[in-house]
């Protein structure tokens, strides 16, 4: 007798540690599928901020005209003409602004109806804003 | 603007500048350069690479854009553009149109007869962009002083 209750006991213990088991269990099944959740936001949110950091949607570049240089406000959806406008204006608004364009150190004339991300415009990188043409002369 | 300064060999430096490369045919430019930190006191006469003939010029844009970028590191700007003409010297509406510098204040030298006659800012015409943006004609001693 004294045998059968020790094992019924016995057998208690383990039903309830056998649900704390699967309790627990479960608990490591939710937990899992939250991190994993987790996981896959933090993921996301890397992407965000490493698209934010290469491609900022406001950032400024460098201007220079005849030798000084300027630092502008740029937004990665503006159009190139309206940084041109503005880059003309900064220099004492030349009063033939059609002659002056936007080129990258490279030499690569912007175009004016692209916006500055499509132009390939990066986050403080040097622009000359100088004449397309210079000429002169009778004819 | 403050009266610019330019040493008479600044000066025949650029009338040879014109003999040499015009050869009393073709048009011809010079650049008179100076610091930013003291822009009245031009420093140096810059030939700028360019195609011409007898009644024209214009620069080469590869060249343009290099001495954009040098202006810049070496904290230079461009005070004057000067060029000759064929016969007297006035400014031509393409001269209006196509200037290098943009900005009021600056200033375009015309030198008659390719530069053949005398070293001298004689005959020459000046013109300068007004405030509002349209050029006026200056006399050339007025604005430019030519020191030994």
């Amino acid at each position: 007798m004294d045998n059968l209750c020790c094992e019924l006991v016995e057998d208690a213990d383990v039903v309830r540690a056998l649900a704390n088991v699967e309790r627990a269990g479960e608990e490591v099944r939710v937990a899992t599928s939250a991190l994993e959740q987790a996981a896959g936001r933090l993921s996301i949110a890397e992407d965000e901020l490493r698209e934010a950091r290469e491609h900022p949607r406001k950032f400024q570049v460098a201007v220079i005209y005849n030798g000084l240089q300027k630092n502008l406000a740029a937004e990665r959806d503006e159009l190139v003409k309206l940084l041109l406008a503005r880059a003309i204006a900064a220099f004492g608004s030349p009063p033939q602004p059609h002659t002056l364009s936007l080129f990258t150190e490279q030499g690569v004339e912007l175009d004016d109806n692209k916006t500055l991300d499509a132009a390939g415009v990066k986050p403080c990188e040097k622009l000359l804003l100088r004449p397309s043409k210079v000429k002169g002369g009778l004819s | 603007m403050s009266r610019l300064s330019l040493s008479t060999t600044q000066l025949a430096e650029t009338f040879h500048h014109f003999r040499s490369c015009g050869a009393g045919r073709r048009e011809c430019q010079a650049l008179w350069v100076s610091p930013w930190a003291h822009p009245e006191g031009i420093t140096r006469v810059v030939h700028p690479q360019h195609h011409a003939h007898g009644a024209g010029f214009e620069l080469e844009s590869n060249w343009l854009h290099a001495f954009w970028l040098n202006l810049a590191a070496a904290g230079l700007g461009i005070r004057v553009q000067i060029h000759t003409h064929p016969g007297r010297a006035y400014h031509s509406p393409t001269d209006d149109a196509f200037p290098i510098i943009h900005t009021p204040g600056f200033l375009s030298l015309v030198i008659p007869d390719f530069a053949t006659g005398p070293v001298s800012l004689d005959n020459a015409y000046l013109a300068e962009i007004s405030p509002s943006g349209q050029w006026r004609a200056v006399e050339p001693t007025d604005l430019i002083e030519i020191v030994p």
